[in-house]
C-alpha cells in the first residue's frame, strides 16, 4: 500500500500561563506529545480517544493549521509542516477539513453559492473551473436540492449545514481530508446519513481520511485502522477486527468496556476504570494511565513504555507486552 | 396497578407562542413511572423531551410557553394545581433534576460543601455546621474522593464527571427523594467517566428505592439503564415498553430506524453502509394532524397524514402509535 502521509515524532507544545495574578511562570501543556503514525492512501484512520488526549490538536497539526513544536510530518515525501503559509497553499488544495460545526465557519450574510465558491477564489482556480456548474455538481455530490444554492446558512438544518460544510471542503478536490468530530454534533438519525455519504464520496473518488471522534461505534464503522491516544500519545495501533477482536492496552480495554452497549441484556457488571482523566499539564510520571490502570506495575511509574509492534500492523505502548 | 405509579402524566399539552406561529411542542402526551422505576424518555432534538422535564417541574417558561392541558399525578396530586409557593417545596424535596452541562447550575461563586449545605438549611432547618457535615457526608456517598477537602472547593475546580458527582449529591440530600429527573445527565462526559457516573445513578436509585426518569438521545444508555422506554417524536409518543421489547421488538418505524441508525448496532459489526432515517426531523410548526413521523417514514399511506393513529396495544405494556404496527414486515 501507499503511503500518502508520514508522521514522525510529532510534537505540538503549548505555553500556558501559570494562575494567578503576579506569576510569570508558564506551564507547557504537551498536546500532541511525540506521535508516529503512516496513512496510506484511499484508507480511513481513525483517531479516537477522550478530551485532552490531543486527537484535535493532532489534526489541526497534521495539515499545518497550527505550527508543530517538533517532527516532521512528510506528504508525498515533502515535509509540509515546515512550509511557509505561501509554500503551503499548493498543498490547501489537497488537503481540506471537515469540522463539527460547519455553521461557525459559515458567513451568515452570503449565499451558499458564494461560499461554496469561495474557495477556489481564494485558490485563485475561478478560472480553472466555471464556477456556476461546480455549484450545482457540489450541491448533486452531497445530495442537496440545487435550488438550495440561493439560500442562507440559517435556512439549513444541522445536518444540511454539515452537508454544505462537505462541499465546500470538497470544492478543491482533495486527496487528503480530515474529519474532526464531523458528525458529534448530529441527531443519531442525522449521523447515519452523513457517515454513508462520506463512505459514499470515499468509494467513488478514493478519498483517504482521518477521522477523529470520541464516539468509538463511530470510528469502528468507518475505519480501516484506528490508533487510540492518551494524554497526547498514542497507546495503540490496530487494524479495525485486531481493535474488536484482541484489544491490549489496559487503556483501550477500558475506554471499549465503558462504551454502552445497544443491547440490554448485556447490562454486565463492567469492570469501570476508576479516576479522572488527569490534565495534560501535568501528566502522570512513567506511563501516563498508570494511576488508573487495573494492571500497573512498579515500573510503569518510572518509564513511559515504547509504542512497539507486538503483530503485523499491531502497535501498543506497554509493558505489559515488553 | 396504577397506585404504584408514582409519577402520572395523562394527556398533556404544551405549546410555545413564538412570532412564527403556535408550536406544540408536546401533544397528549401519557407517560408514568412506578415506584423505584427508570423510564428513559429518548428522541432526537425536538421531540419534547426536555420540555417534559421542564413541565414536570413546572418551569416551562412562560411566555412563550404554556401548558395548555393535561394532569401531572406526582404520588396521587396534580401539581398543575398547586400555587407556586407549594410547587417550591415540591421542587428539591420529592423531585429533584440533573442537566447536561452541570457548571450551569452549580454557582460559581460559592464553595461546592456551602451549595449542598443549603439544601440541610432550606429543607432540614440545620445550622450551617451541621449542615456542612452533610455536605461532606453527600460527596463520600457520591464517591467523591477526600470529600472534606473537596467541600471547600469552588465548581471550576472540578472535573465534569466530579461537578455531575456533586449535582447528584445535592439532587439525593432532600429529604424526600422521590423522583430524579436527568436530562442528559452524561452526554457533555467522556466514556469512562460516563459508566462510572451512570454507575453510580443505578447503585444509589437501587438503595433508595427512587424513581428516574432518564431523558437521552443515546440508545446506548438507554439499554444500560432502564426499565420501561418512551420513544417521542416531534411532540408526540409514538411507541413505549419494556426496555426488552423495544430493543428486540421494535413496533414502529420510527424506532426500527433509530436502532439501525446506531453505528454501534450489531449488524454492522463488520462494515457496510448505515441504514439511515431519510429527511429531516419536521418543522413543528408544519405538522399537521397526521403522524409526525410520515413525511420520513419508507412504509407511510395516505391514512398517515390525516390522522395520528390509535395506539396498538402487543401485550406487556407495549404500546405503538402506527396504523400499520404489527402489518409492517421491517427488513
Amino acid at each position: 500500500m501507499e503511503k500518502i502521509l508520514e508522521v514522525k515524532n510529532l510534537k505540538k507544545h503549548f505555553e500556558i500561563k501559570k494562575e494567578g495574578m503576579r506569576s510569570s511562570g508558564h506551564h507547557i501543556l504537551k498536546a500532541v506529545d511525540g506521535v508516529s503514525f503512516d496513512v496510506y492512501k484511499g484508507e480511513t484512520l481513525g483517531i479516537v480517544g477522550e478530551s485532552g488526549c490531543g486527537k484535535s490538536t493532532l489534526g489541526k497539526t497534521l495539515l499545518n493549521l497550527q505550527r508543530k513544536t517538533g517532527g516532521e510530518v512528510i506528504f508525498e515525501g515533502k515535509d509540509i509542516s515546515s512550509l511557509s503559509d505561501r509554500e503551503m497553499k499548493a498543498y490547501r488544495r489537497r488537503m481540506q477539513m471537515i469540522f463539527q460545526d460547519p455553521f461557525s465557519s459559515l458567513n451568515p450574510r452570503k449565499k451558499i453559492s458564494y461560499l461554496l465558491t469561495q474557495p477556489m477564489r481564494v485558490n485563485g482556480l475561478d478560472k480553472e473551473f466555471n464556477l456556476d456548474e461546480r455549484v450545482d455538481t457540489l450541491l448533486d455530490v452531497v445530495g442537496l436540492d440545487r435550488r438550495y444554492k440561493n439560500r442562507y446558512p440559517h435556512q439549513f438544518s444541522g445536518g444540511q449545514r454539515q452537508r454544505i460544510g462537505i462541499a465546500r471542503a470538497l470544492s478543491l478536490r482533495p486527496e487528503f481530508i480530515v474529519c474532526d468530530e464531523a458528525v458529534s454534533a448530529l441527531d443519531v438519525s442525522v449521523q447515519a446519513q452523513i457517515l454513508n455519504l462520506l463512505m459514499d464520496l470515499q468509494q467513488k473518488y478514493g478519498f483517504t481520511y482521518v477521522f477523529i471522534a470520541h464516539d468509538l461505534a463511530v470510528v469502528e464503522l468507518i475505519s480501516d485502522r484506528i490508533i487510540v491516544m492518551y494524554l497526547g500519545r498514542i497507546v495503540e495501533e490496530a487494524s479495525k477486527a485486531d481493535l474488536i477482536g484482541n484489544r491490549l492496552h489496559p487503556y483501550t480495554k477500558a475506554l471499549f468496556e465503558a462504551f454502552p452497549d445497544i443491547n440490554p441484556r448485556n447490562k454486565r457488571e463492567k469492570k469501570i476504570v476508576v479516576g479522572d482523566v488527569p490534565s495534560p499539564i501535568n501528566p502522570p510520571q512513567g506511563c501516563h494511565f498508570n494511576p488508573r490502570c487495573p494492571n500497573a506495575m512498579p515500573r510503569c511509574r518510572e518509564e513511559y513504555p515504547p509504542l512497539k509492534e507486538i503483530a503485523p500492523g499491531h502497535k501498543v505502548s506497554c509493558w505489559l507486552y515488553e | 396497578m396504577d397506585n404504584n405509579r408514582f409519577l402520572d402524566i395523562k394527556g398533556l399539552n404544551v405549546s410555545f407562542y413564538t412570532q412564527k406561529g403556535v408550536v406544540p411542542a408536546v401533544r397528549e402526551l401519557d407517560l408514568w413511572i412506578n415506584k423505584g422505576e427508570t423510564l428513559a424518555l429518548v428522541g432526537e432534538s425536538g421531540c419534547g423531551k426536555s420540555v417534559t422535564a421542564s413541565a414536570i417541574m413546572r418551569l416551562v417558561p412562560s411566555p412563550p410557553g404554556k401548558i395548555e392541558s393535561g394532569e401531572i399525578l406526582l404520588d396521587g396530586k396534580d401539581l398543575l394545581r398547586l400555587t407556586e409557593k407549594e410547587m417550591q417545596e415540591i421542587r428539591g424535596d420529592r423531585i429533584s433534576m440533573i442537566f447536561q452541562e452541570p457548571m450551569t447550575s452549580l454557582n460559581p461563586v460559592f464553595r461546592i460543601g456551602e451549595q449542598i449545605a443549603e439544601v440541610f438549611i432550606t429543607h432540614y432547618n440545620m445550622d450551617k455546621k451541621g449542615a456542612l457535615a452533610k455536605a461532606v457526608e453527600m460527596l463520600d456517598m457520591v464517591k467523591i474522593p477526600a470529600p472534606e477537602k473537596r467541600v471547600r472547593d469552588y465548581p471550576h475546580q472540578l472535573s465534569g464527571g466530579m461537578r455531575q458527582r456533586v449535582m447528584i449529591a445535592m439532587a439525593l440530600s432532600s429529604p424526600n427523594p422521590g423522583l430524579m429527573i436527568a436530562d442528559e445527565p452524561t452526554t457533555a462526559l467522556d466514556v469512562t467517566i460516563q459508566a462510572q457516573i451512570l454507575d453510580l445513578m443505578r447503585e444509589l436509585q437501587k438503595s433508595i428505592q427512587m424513581s428516574l426518569l432518564l431523558i437521552t438521545h443515546d440508545m446506548g444508555v438507554v439499554a444500560e439503564m432502564a426499565n420501561r422506554v418512551a420513544v417521542m417524536y416531534a411532540g408526540r409518543k409514538v411507541e413505549a415498553g419494556d426496555v426488552y421489547d423495544i430493543f428486540e421488538n421494535p413496533m414502529h418505524p420510527y424506532t426500527v430506524g433509530l436502532l439501525n441508525s446506531m453505528p454501534s448496532n450489531e449488524k454492522y459489526r463488520h462494515a457496510g453502509r448505515l441504514e439511515a432515517i431519510e429527511g429531516n426531523v419536521p418543522n413543528l410548526l408544519e405538522i399537521g394532524s397526521g403522524c409526525p413521523f410520515e413525511s420520513r417514514c419508507r412504509y407511510a399511506e395516505p391514512l398517515c397524514r390525516e390522522k395520528f393513529p390509535d395506539v396498538k396495544e402487543a401485550g406487556n405494556g407495549h404500546s405503538v402509535w402506527c396504523h400499520f404496527a404489527g402489518d409492517i414486515k421491517f427488513i
